[in-house]
């Protein structure tokens, strides 16, 4: 026999201070540690979301990342000239070649200056990543000396907004376009042409890395391996997603930090919610007694009392995620550590960080309830019925 | 009345209070004349609404009147400040209520000390007063017991110890013995006659009980918020 | 009896409910401490009187950048400048990647006087003189893995396409910077075929007094070359890196908020519970003269009776945190959490703080009942 939930909802709404104090208490706990993890998250997408499993990043072997790596021209003429590559539209195999350059950029608003991610492309490089696209202005004229940068860098960088004319490598460049990177690593970058970029830098030399767009999955495994294994290139493999899933290695401390900032609050909140939990027992003696005299039994009187602990938690629960929904809409940045360069991108709050989030709220509030509940349904009927 | 004149404790002159209740407003005294002596032992006697608590609490310093004249031992008590109230109420007034109202966490001994904390006494001094009533009302060997751990009138006598520690001069007791079963209530009243008599102190003691009311010397009586003549008994109890 | 008796009393007259409100607070205290504890090790790294003497020098854009080797004897006669060290992240991985330690390399003949506060073991410092592929190992890193002096280690280059194979000559104590890995500068330059170049120079300065003349006097040399230098003091450089983790301060700030206010949620709540059932008493004490102040002065004494405990087991927890290996947990990212006694008697004065303001509300409002409201309300 189950207590109906009204008499929770109505018994929670009586004593609304003390139910609004405990689910504020969960709810601020569930704030934090999505808000926490919705940082984490958003930095895992920026490299997660960037990677696309066709696309091969062809690397020196043994580096950590792009910046690090070097490709000679030679080998960028070998690669082109391999099996299982796609063709595009003017006939040619994808295959870019790519040159990555740090510079050190004044932020906004405070003029702390900060590495931003230079990536001179060539043209085909847009066939390669379609979710990058020009919101603003227009694609830079390759053989000029124009760059196209991120919406989020125009935002987050002194003179990258359309129309300046940053310096960098000693030339001066002017932002003709401003594009969308869609929540990727891209969006923390700037890009121009390469040839460009190579003679700005003096990387006559070389690229840093080439990327080959493969026909279809097993292509790009084949086509992997034949790069792997030719004493021409000794160069080394990695689709996009492989590459960028290890980039988020960058949030680990992140991650690390909610979670034990979750875990300590938690073990707060739910000394507190036992708290809240022991007063509701206490003061509703004479009914629990009347409730069991009516035939209830004792563990449909444990299953009310955790029952309405959980709907405490989750009323928190849901508190705490309308909370930090706004969240959603702030961009920060932090440095990514492997190509010391910065990493703009937005707080995700995911509809599977809130499911996790009110989970959580759901065991706080299971162990906040249990032990005041089975005191509840412990006690002899006639000690409940005598207390005042 | 040509004796020597006697001191004045209580003197009240159209002494009226009104509660709102509701929209509407009920009269609980209404210009209530009274004068209390010193060393009177005043049983305030009538049925229930009939205002006697209400009086009680008014000369306590617990409540206040809504209008009227009323002096307690010589002091303009409606016109104290709450703090002032405080601090007259501790060195004037010992109160016993109906339900003893000690405080559960605290020993018999630290009970009746509570009143003397406010005052300049050391723990020495302290010890010797709470021994002195506590021998007065006959609870030397239950010092160090619980409320939880004495009988019904053990714990009112605890109560009358601690109304007494201060060495008040006016005693105010607000059914007494209402709790109490027949024997208790007895013992009781013989604490309280015993203090009047031997003592000296002025006690007002409101009850609805005959049997206890022949314990003092005066008896009052009051019906709907008013005060019948001296020797006029109540209508009805 | 004593007003403090009254107190104590009442305060563990509901024994369960003031154990779940002592943790309650306690807990989240702990968390304060730890998260300002970590904040102010990130943003105030530790002067000392060694560190405070030496400035890096690093190229003008970033640490990616490298500086020529030629600079060491431009830097070397910079007036005040005792010793001028190359050093340069390695960033080599031990068997795998998960096995992060720092790792170094240094020059030689400087090393030692740069770091006269590491305590090395005997005989560390001639075997480094002499062998090219020696290295030096924190005690802790030692430990970690196991190792021994005479050991041979080998280092798979990420940022360098080098292997480098080490022999460990001896190892270093220091009480926080114990975990790291030294070896020769001149060991990684030969590997890389004379490459010419080193991320940055550690400069040694006479005096205190004269470090921020010599990274003027750097600064200005180097000014409008291909290599331009940014100098800075070793708590500077430091903070650098701290800054490129993204607003830091400003997200362990409003959690440290969140946290203190959930506290005050808690014990507000717990404080307005314990009064609504203390009225009886209340009242009874005001109707044997207890004026309202000293009432007030009662339920507050024993909030703050309740919320010290709370800090001391906060205390307490801290002081367990700092005793075990957190540098471990976070990979290295924090070393020690260690609160020290300036942070804890804070957090002994914000624990009283929380039970005084949380109670005040409930305790101003019961104290300024008259007494026949309180007793009324208790039926």
């Amino acid at each position: 026999m189950i207590i109906p939930l009204q008499y929770n909802l109505r018994y929670l709404r009586t004593r609304w201070t003390g139910t609004l104090i405990t689910a504020v208490t969960f709810g601020l706990v569930v704030a934090v540690f999505v808000i926490v993890m919705a940082l984490a998250q958003g930095l895992d997408r920026a490299f997660v979301t960037t990677g696309d499993p066709l696309n091969l990043l062809i690397m020196r072997p043994g580096v950590q990342s792009e910046m690090q790596s070097s490709v000679s021209i030679d080998r960028y003429q070998i690669i082109r000239t391999l099996k299982g590559i796609a063709t595009g539209a003017d006939g040619e195999p994808i295959v870019a070649p790519e040159v990555l350059v740090v510079v050190n950029k004044p932020k906004l608003p405070d003029g702390g200056k900060s590495n931003l991610q230079v990536r001179g492309i060539d043209l085909k490089t847009l066939e390669l990543r379609p979710q990058v696209r020009i919101v603003e202005g227009r694609m830079y004229e390759p053989g000029l000396r124009e760059v196209i940068a991120s919406r989020l860098v125009s935002k987050r960088f002194q003179g990258f907004r359309l129309g300046d004319t940053p310096i960098f490598g000693g030339g001066t460049w002017t932002v003709v376009g401003l594009f969308d990177g869609a929540g990727t690593a891209y969006d923390s970058e700037v890009w121009c042409d390469y040839e460009e970029l190579q003679q700005e830098f003096d990387r006559r030399g070389g690229y840093s890395t080439v990327v080959a767009r493969a026909t279809d999955p097993a292509a790009a495994a084949a086509l992997a391996r034949t790069i792997d294994e030719d004493p021409r290139l000794k160069l080394e493999v990695k689709t996009e997603v492989q590459y960028y899933s290890e980039q988020t290695e960058t949030s680990r401390p992140l991650k690390l930090f909610g979670t034990f900032l979750a875990t300590v609050m938690a073990i707060g909140a739910c000394f507190a919610g036992m708290n809240t939990m022991y007063g509701n027992v206490a003061s509703r003696a004479k009914e629990i007694g009347t409730l069991r005299v009516l035939g209830y039994t004792p563990f449909s009187i444990v299953l009310c009392f955790v029952f309405e602990s959980v709907l405490l938690a989750l009323i928190g629960g849901i508190f705490g995620c309308l909370v930090s929904l706004p969240m959603n809409w702030v961009t920060t940045g932090t440095t990514n550590f492997q190509t010391f360069s910065e990493v703009v991108f937005q707080f995700a709050v995911t509809p599977r960080l809130m499911t996790i989030a009110l989970g959580f709220a759901v065991v706080m509030g299971v162990v906040g309830g249990l032990l005041p509940a089975v005191s509840a349904a412990r006690r002899p009927i006639i000690d409940c019925l005598s207390k005042v | 009345m040509s004796e020597s004149p006697k001191e004045k404790v209580v003197a009240a002159r159209n002494l009226s209070k009104i509660f709102p209740h509701g929209g509407e407003d009920v009269v609980a005294l209404d210009k209530i004349d009274i004068d209390i002596y010193k060393g009177e032992f005043v049983a305030l006697m009538g049925p229930s609404g009939s205002g006697k608590s209400t009086l009680l609490h008014i000369v306590a310093g617990i409540d206040r009147p809504t209008s009227g004249e009323l002096e307690v031992l010589g002091d303009p008590i409606a016109d104290l400040s709450e703090s002032q109230l405080s601090t007259w109420r501790n060195h004037h007034v010992g109160f016993v209520f109906q339900s003893f109202n000690l405080i559960p966490v605290l020993t018999a001994q630290e009970n009746v000390e509570m009143p003397l904390l406010l005052t300049s006494l050391n723990k020495k001094e302290r010890r010797e007063h709470v021994e002195t009533v506590l021998r007065i009302v006959g609870l030397t060997d239950r010092m160090t017991h619980y409320p939880r751990q004495l009988s019904g009138g053990q714990e009112q006598r605890v109560a009358i110890a601690r109304a007494l520690v201060g060495d008040p001069d006016l005693i105010l007791a607000d059914e007494p013995t209402g709790d109490l079963d027949a024997h208790s209530a007895e013992e009781i009243m013989t604490v309280l006659q015993k203090l009047n008599e031997d003592h000296g102190k002025t006690v007002i003691m409101v009850t609805h009980d005959p049997r206890t009311a022949h314990y003092s010397s005066i008896t009052r009586h009051l019906d709907k918020g008013k005060m019948l003549p001296v020797g006029e008994p109540g209508s009805q109890e | 009896m004593t007003y403090h008796t009254f107190i104590r009393k009442n305060a563990l007259r509901n024994k369960r409910r003031t154990a779940l409100t002592v943790l309650s607070v306690g807990f989240s205290l702990f968390l304060l401490i730890t998260l300002q504890t970590v904040l102010s090790t990130l943003l105030n790294p530790r002067e000392t009187e060694e560190s405070a003497l030496r400035i890096a020098v690093r190229h003008s854009v970033g640490l990616t950048q490298m500086l020529p080797i030629s600079y060491q004897a431009k830097l070397e006669k910079v007036p005040h400048v005792k010793a001028a060290m190359p050093m340069q992240w390695f960033g080599g991985q031990y068997i795998e990647p998960k096995n992060f330690f720092a790792n170094f390399s240094v020059g030689h003949e400087q090393f030692f006087d740069m770091f006269p506060e590491f305590e090395f073991s005997d005989g560390a410092e001639d075997a480094f003189m002499k062998e090219r592929i020696a290295a030096i190992v924190g005690d802790a890193l030692m430990e970690k893995f196991g190792w021994s002096v005479g050991d041979r280690i080998t280092l798979l280059g990420a940022i360098f396409p080098v292997d480098l194979e080490f022999r460990i000559v001896g190892s270093y104590a220091h009480e926080s910077n114990d975990s790291a890995f030294y070896f020769r500068h001149d060991y990684l330059e030969e590997s890389m075929s004379d490459w010419g170049m080193v991320g940055t120079y550690w400069l040694m300065a006479d005096s205190a007094e004269a470090v921020p003349g010599i990274i003027d006097a750097v600064d200005s040399q180097f000014r409008n070359t291909a290599y331009e230098t940014k100098s800075e003091t070793e708590s500077a450089f430091q903070l650098t890196f701290v800054s490129m983790l993204g607003n830091v301060q400003l997200l362990i700030g409003s959690i440290s908020i969140v946290v203190v206010f959930t506290m005050l949620l808690v014990a507000g709540s717990t404080m307005a519970m314990t009064i609504r059932e203390r009225l009886r008493e209340v009242a009874i004490l005001k109707a044997i003269g207890y004026p309202r102040r000293v009432v007030l002065g009662l339920v507050l004494g024993e909030a703050a009776t309740v919320s010290l405990m709370g800090s001391v087991v906060a205390c307490g927890l801290s002081l367990a945190l700092a005793s075990t290996d957190v540098a471990r947990a976070t990979g290295g990212f924090v070393e020690k959490i260690d609160p020290g006694p300036v942070v804890l008697a804070a957090a002994l004065g914000i624990g009283i703080m929380i039970g005084l303001v949380s109670a005040l509300f409930p305790a101003v409002q019961a104290s300024g009942m008259s007494i026949n409201e309180a007793m009324r309300r208790l039926e």
